[in-house]
C-alpha cells in the first residue's frame, strides 16, 4: 500500500516535471543559451553584427544538444572571401563551409576587406570623366578605370562643377564636359565654381538667347538660338530680341502657335518661322514685350491665392515643381489661346485628400506602432508599411521591406494650401530595441536606467511596462513597430521562438494563513489581468501571442498553467474585441521620422558630426529630408541574457515582516561586568529583553506563524517576550548580585520581584505561538503561474487566401501566410502573384512515427506500432540524468501536444511537444530523465524502475488531429550514483579580470544537482570554508548543468579557487523547508554516506587586468585639415593599450548614441568620416576591453575647405623671362595662342596650356617672355581648382597685365 | 520653216517640260526610286545607316531594358527575365559591392559587339549591290566605336572602303548619330548604385527635381533586392538594373 502510495506521488512529480521540462524546454534553453555570450568574431564588421544578432537569437542554435546547419568552426572562421561567385557576383563574402561550393575560384580565407582587389574605392574613367563609388579595385582595373582608396569620391577627378555646352547645363565632372564637347564637337564652358545640381541647372535656364538673324533665299529669315550657335550658321545675333522683333525686319511673324518645349516646362508662343518665343500669356502684348525677351520671373502668374492653376487659361509660366507643367488640352479644361495648358500634377489619394506633385504619403495595412492607451505594440502580423507617391498625376504605391523590416515614415510641412507631407521607408530598428534590455552589468544600480534613457532614445523603440501588481511589475524596451516573422517550412524556428520567449514569465501567487484572514500576494496572477498584461507584452515583441492578422482574423497564441494544475484565467472578451479593432488602420496615423544620426556609423555608413555642416542651398530642406526619411540605416543586434534582468517584486518571503535584532550579550559577558552593580543590573535586564525578543523571534520564524500574523500582533508578541525576558534577566541578576554579596538597589528590586512574571509572560507567548502553528497561522500555499508567449500562428486552413491583394496593396508571401495555414503564394515576382489555398481537401490527420535519424546514442525506439513507441536505453530503462533527445516524424506539417493522461481530442491535450511548437515534420523533443528519487521514489533496491507513457496527438494545418493517442512508453531505472558530481562549465569564461576589481561573481555548473564549496586552498570538501548557493531543483537544470554561484575576493591581482562538489543535495542531514527554503530542517530521509564527493578540486583561476587600459595619442587631434574637395573623409585612428592584453572596443560619441567604430576589437581601431564639412569636429571616444576595461579620449580638429583657384600676387619681366608668383601653392600655364575672332584667349583647357617652371616652394613659376605676345595664365593648386576653362589667372598682354 | 521650227521648239520645251514634271512627280510620289550614280547610293554612308538603323534601334531597346547586358552574368529573375546586378552583396547588414562601376562604358562594348556583325553584313550588302552595278569595292575589316552622348547614340564606323567606277573615291570612316536619352538614364543608374553603395538604398523623389521627363520605379523583392526602372516619358526608353544592399534578413525565421 505504501509502495502504491509512492508510486502515485511520483506519478503526480512527474507530471509536474513534465510540465517544466518538456512544456518550457525551450524557454529555458533559450534562457541558458542566450547568458553567456562569446564574442565570436570581430574581424569583419557584418560579422560582428551578425555575432551580436546570433548571440539574441541564433546562439542557441549553435549551442549544446542542438542540430544545425551551421559549424560553429563557420563563424569562428569567419568568412571567406569570393573574387568571381558561380553565380556572377564580384567579391563576395561566404560562411567557410560554403564558400567553395558557391564561387568560381578558390576562395580566400579572409574578409573581403583584406582582399586588395575587393577593397571599395572609387573608380574614375579617365575616357569618359565618369565616377563610380565602392567600386572594387579588381572591378575599376578591369573596367579600364582608375581606382582611388576612398569609397566615396571625395577625390579631384571626382569633383562636379557646372558644364554648359550646346544651351544645356549640367552637373558633370570636368572631363565628363571635355569628353562631351569632343563628342559632340562644339564649345563648352566649366565652372568649378558651381558646386550645386541645382544652381547648374539654374544656370542652363539663364543662357543668353536672341534672334540670329540671316538671309535664306533672297528672304530676311531668323532662328532663336544663343550665340555660337548663331555664329556657326553666320547670322547676326541680337541678344535678347525674339526674331518677330519689328526692329529686325524679318519675315517672321509673332504669337502664331502655342506649343511645349522639350526639356522646359513652360507654355510657349511660337512665331510663324517656328521660333520659340515668350512663355504664353493673354492679352498677348504682355507676353511679346515689343519682341523683348521675357524671363520667366517677369512673366504672367498662374497662381492666385492657394489656387496654383487659377490663371492657366490665360497664363503658360507652369512650374514643375509647384505641380505643373506644359501639356495639351484635355475635356474640360479651357485655354484663351491654342492647345497647350499648364496640366496640374496633383493627384487624389485613396481617402479623397489631394495630393501634390512629388508629395508622398505613407499607408499601412491596419493600425500601426503603439496603442498609448494600453501601452502595446499593434502591427499585425502580414501587414506591410508602404509609401505612396504623387508623380506627374500619378499614385505610385510603393511597399517597404516586408516583415516590417522598414518602416514608413512620414514628415509634414506647412505650404499655402495645406500640409505637404514627405514619407520614406526605413530601416525598422526594432530589434535593437530588444538588445538594450541585455546590455550593461546586471550588477550596476543605475542600469536599468540607463536602458530606459537608451529605448526612449531610439524612435522605434517604446517602453513597455508590465505592471500586474505590486510585486510583479517590470519595464521592457520593446519595438514600436515590431518586426514579422518568416515561416518557412523546415525553417529551425529558433530566432523567433527566442524572441516571443522573452515574455515567457512565471509569477508566484503566495496565500498565507493568517490570525484572523489570509494574506495575499499576487493574487493578479491568478486573474484575466495577467493574462491581458502578459499578452500585450507578448504581441508588442514580433508576431507573437494573440492577436489578429492584417485582416482581422484572430488566433490564440499564449498558454498559462498553474502549479496547482487549477485552471488559469485567461483573457477577456472586452480584451479581445480591443485586439480586434487594429486590423483596420487609422486615418491619418504615421510613423515619426526620427533622428536615426547614430545609425550611420553603425554601419559605416558616412554621417555628420560637430559643427560642420553641409552648405547651405536649396536644396537644403529636400536634402535633410532625405537624409531624415531615407532608409539608409542599419541596427545593432546585442547578445542577450534576457531572464537576468532585473525584475522587482518577484520574490517573496513569508518572513519578511520579521525583522531581525541582534542579541546582545551572553551569560559569560555578565560575569565580567559583575563588578558594577549598577551597570551589571542594566546588562542583566537588557540580555534578558534581548534573549525574550530573539526567542519570539526565532520562534515566529521557525514555525513560520510570523507571516500569517498582522504587524501589530507580531510586535505586540514581541514586546511581551522582550518584557518577559527583561523580568526574568533581572531576577536572574539580582539572584547573582545576591550570591556574590553585592547590593540589589529599589528598582533591580522591584523588577527582580516581577521575575516569575516574566517567565510566565515568555512561555505564554510561547505556547500562543505554538498554538498558532498547530492552527496552521502562517502556513503559505504557493502557485507559480507561468505564462507562455507563442509565435502567432495563423489561422488554420485557407479559406480566406483570396483576401491577399484585395485591399489594394500587393500581396506578398508573408501577406499571404498571414491569412492561413495553408495559404501558399504562386507566381511570386511576376504579375500574375496570387495567393491560393494549397491544400483545400485535407481531410486526413498527420501520421506520425519515431524521428529514426535522431535519438540520442545508446538509445532506441523499440516496439514500435502505428500506435506508438517505446523510448529505450541499451539497459532498457532510461539512465537518470540523460539529456535524452528524441523526436517524431510526420508524414506532413504539423504541431503535435502530448498528456500524461488519456484525453478524446487535440484541444483536450494539455502540453506542447518538442522544442517548437510550430508546424513542422520533424519534432524535437529533450527530455532530461530525472532521478528516481528526485521524484520522491526513495527506495535503495537497484532494480527499481518506474514505467510511464506520454501521449501524443498532431494536427496538421488543415486542422485534421489523430483521434487516436499515439503513445510514447518509456520506463525510468535507479541511477548508478557512485560517482562523485563533475563541474563542467564555468562563468565568467576568460580568466581575466577588470583592473582594480576586488572581488568577482562566479557561477560553476555541475552535471547534477549538488551542493558546492570553495576555498582559496586545496583541501576535502568538508574542510573548505565558503558555501556556495545552489540552484538543485528540478526545473533548475540548464543546458549546462546545475548552477551554483558565489562572489570570489580578488587580492593581489589573481587569485586560485578550488572548488568541490557533494551530490544527491536530497540525502543531506539538512534539507530546505517546505513552507520556508530559507529555513533549513532535519531531513527524515537524510543518508549523507550515499552522498558521493569529489576527492578532486576543480580549480577556478582569475587574472586581474595587468594595468588600465589607455587609450594613446589619436590621430588627427589638435590639427587644422585642409580639403580641396567638400566632403572631406577623414580617417580616426585610436590605439589603446594596457587592459587584458590592449585590445578593445573604440566607440565615439555623437548625438548622445555610442557608435563602435567599424573596425574595432584590435589595439588599433579605425573609423573613415567621409561626410565632413568645414568647421569643427569634436568626437568623444570610449573604448572598452572584454573585461570591462575603459579609458576615454577625443579627436578633435579643424576642417577647413579651400574652394578657390589660386590667384597671381604678382608678375614681373626678369632676366627675360616672364614670372608670376602665386597666393598659394601651384602649378601655372599658359597659352599664347591668338584667340580666333569672338572667342577669349582664355578658352582652352588646363592640360592643354603650355606649363611654366614652378620653384620648390610652388609659387614662383616662369617663363620665357616675348613682349610681342600676349600670355593669357591659368594655375591650378594641390586641389586641382583652376579659374575654368573661359577664365585667366592672369593675362600680359604684350607686356602690359590687362 | 520658220514656224515650224519655232512649233518644233515649243514641242521640244512641251516634251522637255512634260519630262521634268514627270520626273518631279517621281520623285515626289516613288521617293525610293532608285537612280543609279545620284548621292544617296553613291555615299555607303546613307546605305550601311538604313541597314543598320532598325537594328540599333532594336538593340537600344533590349539592352537598356536589361542594365546595358545582353546575357547578365550576375542577375536575378524578375518577372521571367534576368536583371542585372549593378551592386549587390549576400551578406545582410552590409552595403552592397559595385559590381559594375563602367555603366556606360560595358553598355558601349555591349552595342559594338553586337552590331559588329551587323553592321559587317550590312557593308557586305552595299558592296555586293554596288557590284553588280558595275563599282569596284574594296573594303577593309570593320571597327565600331559606340558612345553615348546627351541625347545621342554616336556610332563611329571605321570600314575603309574604295569605290571606283569612272571615278575613285575612299572612305575611312563613317559617323551616324542615333536619337537616344539613355546617356542621362545611365547616369541616373549611376548615381543610384553610389547611393546604393554608401548608404544602403536611395531617395529616388529627389531626382524628381532635377529631371521631370525621368520616372524612376524602385520595386522591392522580398529578399532584399531592388529592382530599379527608369525611363523617360518623353522619349520611351527605359534602362533596368537590380541592386541588393544593406539588406534586412527577411524576419526571424520560424
Amino acid at each position: 500500500m505504501k509502495r502504491v502510495n509512492k508510486k502515485h506521488y511520483g506519478k503526480a512529480v512527474f507530471q509536474i516535471f513534465l510540465l517544466l521540462s518538456l512544456t518550457f524546454s525551450v524557454s529555458y534553453l533559450i534562457r541558458e543559451s542566450s547568458e553567456n555570450v562569446v564574442i565570436i568574431n570581430y574581424e569583419k564588421k557584418n560579422y560582428d553584427l551578425e555575432a551580436r544578432l546570433l548571440g539574441f537569437v541564433g546562439k542557441l542554435i549553435f549551442g549544446e544538444g542542438f542540430v544545425s546547419a551551421l559549424e560553429v568552426g563557420d563563424l569562428q572562421d569567419g568568412s571567406n572571401t569570393c573574387l568571381l561567385s558561380k553565380d556572377g557576383k564580384i567579391c563576395q563574402e561566404y560562411i567557410a563551409s560554403e564558400c567553395d561550393s558557391k564561387c568560381s575560384e578558390t576562395c580566400i580565407p579572409t574578409g573581403k576587406k583584406n582582399v586588395a582587389s575587393c577593397k571599395p574605392g572609387t573608380c574614375y574613367n579617365p575616357v569618359e570623366g565618369a565616377c563610380s563609388a565602392g567600386a572594387t579595385q579588381g572591378a575599376c582595373s578591369a573596367n579600364g578605370g582608375e581606382w582611388f582608396d576612398d569609397p566615396y569620391e571625395n577625390i579631384q577627378e571626382c569633383r562636379e562643377g557646372c558644364c554648359l555646352i550646346g544651351g544645356q547645363a549640367k552637373f558633370l565632372t570636368e572631363q565628363q564636359c571635355n569628353r562631351q564637347s569632343q563628342l559632340l564637337n562644339i564649345d563648352k564652358e566649366f565652372r568649378p565654381d558651381v558646386r550645386t545640381e541645382i544652381q547648374c541647372l539654374d544656370l542652363g535656364t539663364i543662357k543668353e538667347e536672341g534672334a540670329c538673324v540671316f538671309e535664306k533665299e533672297f528672304e530676311r529669315t531668323c532662328k532663336f538660338t544663343d550665340k555660337s550657335n548663331c555664329l556657326k550658321i553666320k547670322g547676326d545675333f541680337y541678344s535678347g530680341k525674339l526674331c518677330s522683333n519689328p526692329e529686325l525686319d524679318t519675315i517672321c511673324e509673332p504669337q502664331k502657335t502655342t506649343n511645349c518645349v522639350d526639356g522646359k516646362n513652360e507654355v510657349y508662343w511660337f512665331d510663324s518661322c517656328g521660333n520659340r518665343e515668350n512663355i504664353y500669356s493673354v492679352p498677348k502684348a504682355g507676353s511679346f514685350k515689343n519682341g523683348e525677351v521675357l524671363s520667366k520671373i517677369d512673366s504672367c502668374t498662374l497662381s492666385s491665392g492657394n489656387n496654383q492653376l487659377a490663371n492657366a487659361n490665360t497664363c503658360g509660366n507652369c512650374n514643375y515643381l509647384l505641380g505643373s507643367t506644359c501639356g495639351r488640352v484635355s475635356d474640360g479644361e479651357k485655354v484663351a489661346v491654342g492647345d497647350f495648358i499648364c496640366k496640374d500634377l496633383s493627384c487624389i489619394d485613396e481617402s479623397g485628400v489631394k495630393r501634390e506633385h512629388g508629395e508622398s504619403w505613407c499607408s499601412y495595412q491596419g493600425t500601426i506602432g503603439v496603442d498609448k492607451q494600453k501601452n502595446r505594440a499593434v502591427d499585425t502580423p502580414g501587414s506591410r508599411h508602404f509609401r505612396e507617391t504623387c508623380v506627374n498625376g500619378e499614385i505610385e504605391v510603393n511597399p517597404c521591406a516586408d516583415y516590417r523590416n522598414e518602416i514608413c515614415v512620414e514628415s509634414q510641412i506647412k505650404i499655402p494650401s495645406g500640409e505637404f507631407s514627405s514619407a520614406a521607408c526605413r530601416i525598422n530598428r526594432a530589434q535593437e530595441c530588444l538588445s538594450y534590455n541585455f546590455e550593461g552589468d546586471k550588477d550596476d544600480i543605475d542600469r536599468s536606467d540607463k536602458i530606459k534613457s537608451k529605448c526612449e532614445k531610439n524612435p522605434d523603440c517604446f517602453v513597455k511596462e508590465v505592471d500586474v501588481s505590486d510585486k510583479f511589475n517590470f519595464n521592457i524596451c520593446a519595438p514600436k513597430y515590431p518586426s514579422g516573422f518568416t515561416r518557412e517550412e523546415n525553417g529551425r524556428g529558433e530566432g523567433a521562438e527566442a524572441i516571443c520567449a522573452i515574455a515567457n514569465q512565471k509569477c508566484q501567487y503566495v496565500k498565507v494563513k493568517g490570525l484572523f484572514s489570509s494574506k495575499e500576494v499576487n493574487k493578479e496572477c491568478l486573474q484575466p489581468e495577467f493574462a491581458e498584461e502578459m499578452n500585450d507584452l507578448c504581441m508588442s515583441l514580433g508576431d507573437c501571442g494573440s492577436s489578429v492578422n492584417y485582416n482581422g482574423d484572430y488566433t490564440s497564441n499564449y498558454k498559462i498553467t498553474r502549479t496547482d494544475n487549477k485552471d488559469s484565467a485567461s483573457i477577456s472578451q472586452t480584451y479581445l474585441n480591443a485586439l480586434l479593432r487594429y486590423g483596420d488602420p487609422i486615418k491619418g496615423q504615421y510613423a515619426e521620422a526620427g533622428d536615426l544620426s547614430d545609425f550611420y556609423g553603425e554601419l559605416g555608413i558616412p554621417g555628420m558630426l560637430g559643427t560642420s555642416e553641409v552648405p547651405t542651398d536649396t536644396t537644403e530642406g529636400v536634402v535633410k529630408m532625405a537624409s531624415l526619411t531615407s532608409g539608409m540605416l542599419g541596427v545593432t543586434l546585442m547578445a542577450a541574457n534576457f531572464l537576468n534582468i532585473a525584475i522587482p517584486g518577484l520574490t517573496y518571503s513569508t518572513g519578511a515582516v520579521i525583522s531581525t535584532m541582534p542579541i546582545a550579550g551572553s551569560a559569560g559577558e555578565i560575569s565580567v561586568v559583575a563588578a558594577n552593580p549598577g551597570m551589571m543590573a542594566a546588562g542583566g535586564v537588557l540580555a534578558g529583553a534581548a534573549i525574550g525578543l530573539g526567542v519570539v523571534t526565532m520562534l515566529l520564524q521557525f514555525t513560520g506563524v510570523g507571516g500569517g500574523l498582522p504587524p501589530a500582533v507580531t510586535y505586540t508578541l514581541m514586546a511581551a517576550g522582550a518584557i518577559g525576558g527583561a523580568l526574568a534577566g533581572a531576577a536572574a541578576t539580582a539572584s547573582a548580585l545576591t550570591a556574590t554579596g553585592g547590593t540589589v538597589g529599589p528598582l533591580l528590586g522591584g523588577l527582580a520581584s516581577a521575575g516569575p512574571i516574566g517567565w510566565i509572560i515568555l512561555v505564554v507567548v510561547v505556547i500562543f505561538i505554538i498554538i498558532l502553528k498547530i492552527l496552521g497561522i502562517g502556513k503559505a500555499k504557493k502557485v507559480d503561474v507561468q505564462f507562455q508567449c507563442k509565435i502567432w500562428e495563423a489561422p488554420t486552413g485557407g479559406t480566406n487566401c483570396d483576401e491577399c491583394g484585395k485591399d489594394g496593396f500587393p500581396c506578398s508571401r508573408y501577406a499571404c501566410q498571414s491569412l492561413g495555414q495553408t495559404c501558399s503564394i504562386i507566381n511570386e515576382n511576376t504579375r500574375e502573384v496570387a495567393c491560393i489555398d494549397s491544400n483545400p481537401n485535407d481531410v486526413t490527420p498527420p501520421v506520425i512515427k519515431p524521428w529514426n535519424d535522431l535519438i540520442t546514442q545508446g538509445h532506441s525506439y523499440n516496439d514500435i506500432s502505428e500506435n506508438g513507441f517505446k523510448l529505450e536505453s541499451e539497459q532498457g530503462c532510461l539512465k537518470p540524468y540523460t539529456q535524452l533527445v528524441f523526436g517524431v516524424s510526420l508524414n506532413e506539417p504539423g504541431r503535435c501536444m502530448l498528456a500524461s493522461e488519456d484525453t478524446d481530442k487535440f484541444e483536450d491535450m494539455t502540453e506542447d511537444f518538442g522544442v517548437s511548437q510550430l508546424f513542422r515534420t520533424n519534432h524535437t523533443a529533450i527530455f532530461p530523465v530525472p532521478d528516481l528519487q528526485s521524484l520522491g521514489l526513495q527506495g535503495y533496491d537497484p532494480k527499481l524502475q518506474e514505467d510511464y507513457s506520454l501521449f501524443l496527438r498532431c494536427e496538421d494545418k488543415s486542422g485534421n488531429s489523430n483521434v487516436k493517442e499515439y503513445e510514447i512508453n518509456f520506463c525510468i531505472g535507479q541511477a548508478d550514483n557512485f560517482e562523485a558530481p563533475i563541474i563542467q562549465s564555468r562563468e565568467p569564461n576568460s580568466e581575466f579580470l577588470k583592473f582594480g576589481v576586488s572581488s568577482q561573481k562566479v557561477d560553476i555548473y555541475v552535471n547534477e544537482p549538488s551542493e558546492c564549496k570553495w576555498d582559496v586552498s586545496d583541501k576535502e570538501y568538508i574542510l573548505m570554508g565558503n558555501d556556495m548557493i545552489c540552484e538543485n531543483d528540478l526545473e533548475d537544470q540548464t543546458i549546462k548543468g546545475w548552477k551554483c554561484s558565489d562572489k570570489f575576493p580578488i587580492s593581489n591581482g589573481a587569485g586560485n579557487y578550488y572548488v568541490r562538489c557533494k551530490d544527491q543535495p536530497w540525502l543531506a542531514n539538512q534539507i530546505k523547508s517546505e513552507d520556508d527554503e530559507s529555513v533549513y530542517v532535519d531531513n527524515p530521509k537524510a543518508n549523507e554516506s550515499k552522498r558521493n564527493v569529489n576527492s578532486e578540486s576543480y580549480l577556478f583561476s582569475l587574472k586581474e587586468s595587468v594595468s588600465e587600459l589607455k587609450i594613446d595619442p589619436i590621430v588627427p587631434n589638435g590639427q587644422k585639415l585642409e580639403f580641396g574637395v567638400e566632403p572631406a573623409s577623414v580617417e580616426v585612428i585610436v590605439s589603446t593599450s594596457g587592459g587584458m592584453d590592449g585590445t578593445a572596443k573604440c566607440s565615439y560619441l555623437i548625438g548622445g548614441h555610442q557608435i563602435d567604430f567599424v573596425d574595432t576589437w584590435k589595439k588599433t581601431s579605425k573609423q573613415v568620416f567621409q561626410t565632413l564639412y568645414p568647421g569643427n569636429v569634436n568626437l568623444p571616444i570610449v573604448c572598452e576591453d572584454l573585461v570591462g576595461n575603459k579609458a576615454e579620449g577625443e579627436a578633435n580638429f579643424d576642417i577647413k575647405l579651400d574652394v578657390k583657384a589660386p590667384s597671381i600676387a604678382r608678375i614681373y619681366v626678369e632676366s627675360g623671362n616672364l614670372k608670376t608668383v602665386s597666393d598659394e601653392k601651384a602649378q601655372c600655364v599658359y597659352s599664347a595662342e591668338i584667340p580666333e575672332s569672338g572667342f577669349s584667349g582664355c578658352k582652352y583647357d588646363f592640360v592643354n596650356g603650355t606649363s611654366m617652371i614652378t620653384n620648390s616652394e610652388g609659387r614662383v613659376h616662369s617663363t620665357s617672355f616675348e613682349s610681342a605676345k600676349t600670355y593669357y595664365i591659368k594655375c591650378k593648386d594641390e586641389f586641382g581648382w583652376t579659374p575654368g576653362s573661359n577664365r585667366c589667372s592672369a593675362i600680359v598682354k604684350r607686356g602690359t597685365i590687362a | 520653216m520658220g514656224f515650224i521650227n519655232k512649233k518644233g521648239q515649243v514641242a521640244i520645251f512641251v516634251i522637255i517640260a512634260i519630262v521634268i514634271v514627270a520626273i518631279i512627280l517621281a520623285f515626289m510620289f516613288y521617293p525610293k526610286i532608285n537612280i543609279g550614280g545620284n548621292s544617296e547610293t553613291g555615299n555607303p554612308k546613307s546605305f550601311i545607316e538604313s541597314c543598320m538603323k532598325e537594328d540599333v534601334n532594336t538593340l537600344l531597346d533590349e539592352l537598356s531594358y536589361n542594365g546595358g547586358y545582353e546575357e547578365p552574368e550576375g542577375f536575378i529573375i524578375y518577372q521571367g527575365e534576368k536583371v542585372p546586378y549593378f551592386c549587390y552583396t549576400s551578406d545582410s547588414y552590409e552595403t552592397c559591392i559595385v559590381q559594375q562601376p563602367n555603366v556606360q562604358g560595358h553598355f558601349e562594348n555591349e552595342i559594338e559587339r553586337i552590331l559588329k556583325p551587323s553592321v559587317e553584313s550590312c557593308v557586305k550588302d552595299f558592296k555586293k549591290e554596288f557590284e553588280s552595278k558595275g563599282y569596284s569595292v574594296s573594303v577593309s575589316k570593320a571597327e565600331l566605336n559606340a558612345s553615348f552622348v546627351p541625347g545621342k547614340l554616336k556610332i563611329e564606323l571605321m570600314s575603309p572602303m574604295t569605290l571606283s567606277k569612272d571615278t575613285s573615291r575612299t572612305y575611312e570612316s563613317f559617323d551616324y548619330e542615333f536619337k537616344s536619352d539613355l546617356y542621362d538614364l545611365m547616369a541616373l543608374a549611376t548615381s543610384i548604385i553610389d547611393y546604393e553603395s554608401v548608404y544602403g538604398d536611395s531617395e529616388t523623389t529627389l531626382y524628381l527635381r532635377y529631371y521631370p521627363n525621368i520616372k524612376i520605379e524602385k520595386v522591392r523583392l522580398d529578399e532584399g533586392s531592388k529592382i530599379y526602372t527608369i525611363s523617360n516619358f518623353v522619349s520611351g526608353e527605359r534602362f533596368r538594373f537590380a541592386s541588393r544592399s544593406l539588406v534586412w534578413p527577411p524576419g526571424f525565421e520560424q
